[in-house]
């Protein structure tokens, strides 16, 4: 039948609506990078201000360079590798040769998470240290098999006699290898190299458990972007990339059909010379420089701050975010890394020391910490500050919006309160949401006591329907965009996003609440005490501290600082908790063996419905 | 070059990189966390060197039950939905449109798994929102009265994450399957008096059926593994192997986290070695 | 001696793949400015022989010349043979001009002279103006010829053409067969010639051999090949035959009188050797008339037979005839006025033919 293909209306539709689905989501991102509005989802005019604001934030300009470094290097090197490997088990008969393909199937088949996992425990175990080494080794890993792969596919096309007819014209095999079979192999070469290039770029997963200081990547920066906050410049930014990469992505796909013209090749070589030397431009500048690690929570600290003193020093200050502090105690036993700096919470001091790997500090060296008010010294968990420096202090409460709820939050159980359910967000934080838990049935927040443990979880289980997010990092964010409308909180974050909308309040429960000090330490593993030393002398001079804290809006325990803070600050709860409220509230305290009975209650709680 | 390759000694030359690569940061951790599965863990995390089956008899604890169920499911309505949404598109793009746009609509089709599944996952997160794209939309349209609660943070925007990033590796091993079927065995099977729906369920399906197989593959497994999309879309608040792995490594839990990875494991090979099976049938017919 | 000249010897070369033997103890000499043809069904070994001697394939035993000098052991790239592949195997991703200049540039030989000696030979293949073409542009006659250009550019001591015809359609194959004919006197350089096609065996080559199982049949020119096959295999593959039993009554200077189908018959052995009692004899089957009634003239081999099946094939018409237990092929030109038409199914005839046309087959 010569009849003309008909494609029937409804298989049209469906096509139309599947690439719109596709694609819709990119655009819309795109058109709002250009709004003029925090509010996203409304159009208040064009501008270019998010797109300005991401090309001047140096965190993500090192980022994408750190990235593009390890992008580039990956891809020479899983090339190079992936296709000699390609060539060697070609027409191979061996009796190893199924064993050494399951090998090279094993990073394609065996999920990302558990490739993370299983390397970063390895490498913790062998003492390798967590860095950009190991964030190439792990992406190498998991690039040769595309480039075997693909490569293998296209030399089983290739006749065999092309070499041999070379052989027969008198080329030696050498040179039969690089006049014959390396040029038609290059297509598919170049494909692999180019798909190896883009997971390397984009690979979140795995990066995140093998990176180590100094190595923060893109994705890595962007994901704790996204998760404390959606911001226009995060729409800017992903804006950029992903069209950058859709544009290329089709290019290439030209190239690869109507095959490279003169124009293009130079336009490929001039991206590949730019990239190169933005990745390694970087890298040329930090070098020869003295670096300090510093791993701090998100946004603990004002880049101002950190400019300064690396203005005043010449030190280069590498900031790496965590999120928990199981994951900063995680960080630090999993891989030996390079941290010079630490900003752990109070309890986790305590368990620092306890597993050794805390320094004591040189308090000569800190001339500063005279400027420090007494009630955040010599607390239980490091009762001669040995170890530690109180940086913050705070209080969990609770936040929620004026707009919204009318009437006064006071109490625990109004996170419990069935008239916000799908409002309601909780602290994704084992132990802040047990501590809210316990001091509602009027218990310590450091029980031990299975019943009361039991009794806590109980309640939990029975605020999961009601409850809308788990979440440590973006409460600030779901509450000024309405997700929630209440929210258990840390205080500095609410008290910075009522900059934004001042119809959000922070209260501290009349049951009483976590007491909160984070702390200046330097791990037994830092290379540079020194300079942490003199970064923590810097961070308490009354000036920068009153800086810092106007900034990040968290509270130090600085007293000749306070009459430098901003009006927001001095009204700060902290500053005037009443005395039984403050009498009932706590330090969280390790508890021990009841963690066990904490995870798994906590595992209970996240499994319910 | 087959001269110089050719010996079992210089063939072993040339892969030792890459072999000794791969054991070091794959097979030799993969090894070490099945050591390490059967260890205990420390008071305050790290590794207990006593070996029992405490992990796997608390992996296997009614009360993770919930969380394999969840991840399997998921998987598996995210598989189902690839299939169902990709198999029209792919055949569209293979057997009816105009020759033309084959190749620009099967690039359309791939294109954006080039970008950033997190970043794809971002816009999405955007449009979701409570006070988002989609709820804006709605509400100025009148559609609805208030915002819809359950778009973001819920197992709805977790398949539809999943989906939006798995699609394109569902649609190109379809499309192969489908390129390679010979038009005139459908003009054949119409001749004979079949009706559409027969040939497409009674010919088009079975001869597409190892594509069909890949692509189960090639979208089950990342799901069931899943991270990202259940952490962001789904606001931690439904936990999925993926998220309960991650977990035990921050709450310094490497036995835990080693016995959940061998299970996960164990589970793509079982499936591997299904959907291998059943290509493998359909090859000696 | 003449061997010492020859382009190519081959002495006593044995090739195994695991158990299955390719080549059995093969001895072959082509004659500078010969063109030899390997003919032999698939998988007889004709393939095999031809890469031994380019020197992509090591045989087990034996020895390989080129020109006198032993190059068993040397390595393909520094033999002074050159290769025409099956299906030509052009490098895809040069053009027309690099192709053939290929070959030159590993010799790294000045660029003038490279240009100088690529013109040349695409000229002898005519060619010329194709320079800048590329492999997958060209039909299959054009890419047969670039092939050729890419060997011979290089002043090989002999060319090795495998199958190099057998891409192509019936029309255009016949015309290379003139041209291929046309360029190896024109070069005057030895070509070896691997077909499993006879005619153009026969119509192209000095010489050829005979190749199967691993093992060479026959050796000489094409009319001896034909008209003196040695083995019933070069008999019916060459051509086609009849080959009967037959029982030696006696032997004297030179023949032997043979019972053949209840007749006896004298035969010139030819210098074959006969023992035992029985033999093979063949007979081609267009040396056969058939006749409705014997002739009385006895000097002719005449036998009785019913006819089979006529099989019409424009310029000859093919008959079976049952004679005893032998099914009988005869054919005979379509000339105007044969009285073969007028024959029917069933009918009864007379095969004869001439003495000579017997050749005694050795066992």
């Amino acid at each position: 039948m010569s009849e003309r293909r008909r494609t029937s209306p409804v298989l049209m539709v469906w096509m139309g609506a599947t690439y719109l689905f596709l694609y819709a989501p990119i655009l819309v991102l795109a058109v709002f990078s250009l709004n003029d509005s925090r509010l996203l989802a409304v159009w208040r005019g064009f501008t270019w201000k998010w797109y300005k604001a991401a090309f001047s934030n140096q965190l993500l300009l090192d980022a994408l360079r750190t990235s593009l470094l390890i992008a580039v290097l990956t891809t020479l090197v899983a090339t190079l590798l992936g296709t000699s490997a390609a060539l060697a088990v070609e027409r191979w008969r061996g009796r190893a040769r199924p064993l050494v393909e399951a090998l090279f199937v094993l990073p394609i088949v065996v999920p990302e998470i558990v490739v993370g996992f299983a390397s970063v425990t390895f490498f913790g175990w062998i003492g390798l240290r967590l860095g950009l080494g190991t964030v190439l080794l792990a992406h190498v890993a998991f690039s040769i098999s595309y480039v075997f792969f693909i490569v293998r596919a296209r030399l089983a096309t290739l006749d065999p006699r092309l070499e041999e007819a070379a052989l027969d014209l008198g080329a030696d095999p050498w040179r039969a290898f690089w006049r014959i079979t390396l040029p038609l192999l290059a297509p598919a070469i170049a494909a692999s190299a180019l798909l190896v290039f883009t997971l390397s770029l984009d690979d979140y997963v795995i990066t995140s458990f093998v990176a180590g200081a100094g190595a923060t990547t893109l994705p890595m920066r962007l994901y704790s972007m996204i998760k404390t906050g959606i911001t226009p410049e995060v729409n800017a930014i992903s804006t950029l990339l992903l069209v950058s990469t859709l544009v290329l992505m089709a290019v290439a796909f030209r190239i690869e059909r109507r095959g490279m013209g003169r124009g293009s090749l130079i336009l490929v070589g001039l991206l590949l010379c730019g990239l190169v030397s933005f990745a390694f431009g970087g890298f040329a500048t930090k070098r020869g420089r003295a670096e300090l690690n510093v791993l701090i929570w998100s946004n603990y600290i004002a880049p101002s701050v950190v400019r300064k003193f690396e203005e005043r020093t010449g030190i280069v200050v590498n900031i790496e975010t965590y999120d928990s502090n199981e994951a900063l105690l995680a960080k630090l036993q999993a891989g030996v890394v390079a941290y010079d700096l630490i900003v752990p919470s109070d309890y986790m001091v305590r368990i620092l020391i306890l597993e050794n790997l805390l320094q004591p500090l040189d308090l000569t060296r800190v001339p500063n910490r005279r400027h420090l008010d007494p009630v955040a010294l010599n607390l239980p968990f490091d009762p001669t500050n040995t170890y530690s420096l109180p940086y913050t202090r705070g209080v969990t409460g609770i936040a929620y919006r004026t707009d919204k709820i009318a009437e006064p939050i006071q109490s625990w159980a109004d996170l419990w309160d069935a008239r916000w359910r799908g409002r309601i967000a909780m602290l994704d934080d084992m132990r802040e949401a047990f501590a809210a838990a316990l001091k509602l049935l009027g218990y310590s927040l450091n029980s031990t006591d299975p019943q009361q443990l039991r009794q806590a979880r109980d309640r939990l289980l029975a605020q999961k329907p009601l409850v809308r997010a788990y979440d440590s990092a973006n409460f600030d964010q779901l509450l000024l965009s309405g997700e929630v409308w209440i929210a258990q909180a840390w205080d500095g974050q609410i008290i910075r996003a009522r900059r934004e909308n001042p119809n959000l309040a922070f209260v501290i429960p009349r049951e009483g609440t976590t007491l909160i000090v984070d702390n200046l330490c330097i791990p037994r593993s830092a290379r540079r005490p020194d300079l942490a030393h003199e970064f923590i002398n810097y961070l308490l001079d009354p000036v920068v501290a009153a800086e810092n804290m106007n900034e990040i809006m968290y509270l130090m325990p600085n007293a000749s600082a306070r009459p430098l803070l901003r009006e927001e600050l001095q009204r700060h709860p902290v500053f005037s908790i009443p005395p039984d409220v403050l009498r009932k509230s706590e330090y969280l305290q390790d508890v021990g063996p009841a963690t066990l009975l904490y995870d798994r209650y906590w595992t209970e709680v996240k499994i319910a419905r | 070059m087959r001269a110089s390759r050719g010996s079992e000694a210089n063939r072993w030359i040339w892969l030792a990189p890459s072999v000794l690569w791969l054991v070091f940061v794959l097979l030799l951790p993969l090894g070490f966390i099945i050591a390490v599965s059967f260890a205990e863990r420390g008071l305050y995390g790290g590794v207990h060197w006593r070996f029992g089956l405490e992990n796997y008899r608390r992996a296997l604890d009614p009360l993770y039950f919930p969380i394999y169920a969840r991840s399997f499911l998921m998987a598996a309505v995210t598989t189902a939905l690839c299939l169902l949404i990709g198999y029209p598109v792919a055949y569209a793009i293979a057997l009816r449109v105009n020759p033309k746009w084959k190749h620009a609509l099967l690039v359309l089709s791939i294109l954006p798994f080039w970008t950033s599944f997190l970043l794809r996952t971002y816009a999405w997160m955007f449009l979701l929102r409570a006070e988002g794209f989609v709820n804006t939309l709605l509400l100025t349209w009148g559609v609805i009265e208030r915002p819809i609660s359950w778009l973001l943070y819920s197992d709805f925007a977790v398949v539809i994450g999943q989906l939006y990033g798995e699609l394109p590796f569902a649609i190109l091993p379809l499309y192969v399957a489908l390129e390679r079927v010979d038009v005139r065995v459908i003009e054949a099977a119409m001749d004979l008096g079949a009706n559409r729906w027969h040939v497409f369920w009674r010919v088009v399906v079975p001869l597409t059926r190892p594509g069909i197989i890949t692509a189960l593959v090639l979208v089950f497994i990342p799901s069931l593994g899943a991270f990202i999309t259940p952490d962001l879309l789904g606001g931690a608040k439904s936990a999925m192997l993926g998220t309960v792995i991650q977990n035990q490594f921050v709450q310094r839990n490497p036995p835990m986290g080693s016995a959940l990875s061998v299970l996960l494991i164990l589970a793509v090979l079982a499936l591997l070695l299904v959907a291998w099976r059943a290509a493998g049938v359909k090859e000696r017919q | 001696m003449a061997t010492a000249t020859s382009a190519i010897r081959v002495e006593g070369v044995t090739k195994r793949y695991g158990v299955v033997t390719a080549l059995e103890a093969v001895s072959l000499e082509v004659e500078r400015g010969e063109f030899l043809t390997l003919l032999g069904p698939s998988g007889s070994g004709k393939t095999t022989l031809l890469r031994v001697i380019a020197g992509l394939e090591r045989p087990d035993e034996g020895r390989v010349y080129l020109g006198g000098e032993d190059v068993t052991d040397l390595p393909p790239y520094r033999r002074r043979v050159h290769t025409v592949f099956q299906q030509y195997v052009l490098f895809p991703h040069l053009n027309v001009y690099k192709n053939v200049a290929f070959g030159l540039e590993q010799k790294r030989l000045p660029r003038r002279e490279i240009e100088r000696r690529v013109a040349a030979a695409l000229e002898l293949v005519r060619l010329s103006g194709y320079e800048r073409r590329w492999p997958h542009e060209l039909s299959g006659g054009e890419q047969q010829r670039v092939a050729l250009a890419r060997a011979l550019v290089l002043e090989p001591e002999a060319l090795l053409l495998d199958e190099p015809l057998a891409a192509l359609d019936l029309q255009l194959r016949k015309e290379m067969q003139r041209e291929l004919k046309r360029l190896q006197r024109e070069v005057g350089i030895s070509f070896l010639m691997v077909t499993h096609d006879q005619e153009e065996a026969l119509a192209l080559s000095d010489r050829l051999a005979v190749i199967a199982g691993g093992r060479l049949q026959q050796i000489g020119t094409p009319r001896e090949v034909y008209e003196n096959p040695e083995t019933a295999f070069v008999a019916t593959f060459l051509g086609s035959a009849n080959v009967f039993e037959a029982e030696v009554m006696a032997r004297e200077n030179g023949d032997a009188l043979l019972a053949l189908c209840g007749r006896t018959v004298r035969v010139s052995l030819n210098g074959r050797r006969l023992e035992g009692s029985r033999a093979q004899v063949a007979v081609r089957p267009e040396k056969i008339a058939l006749r409705a009634r014997p002739l009385r003239k006895t000097d002719l081999v005449q036998l009785e037979g019913v006819i089979e099946e006529r099989l019409y094939l424009g310029d000859a018409t093919h008959w079976r005839v049952r004679v005893g237990d032998h099914s009988v092929l005869v054919t005979e030109p379509n000339r105007p006025g044969s009285r073969a038409e007028a024959f029917r199914d069933g009918q009864r005839v007379f095969l004869c033919w001439a003495r000579e046309s017997i050749v005694v087959l050795s066992q």
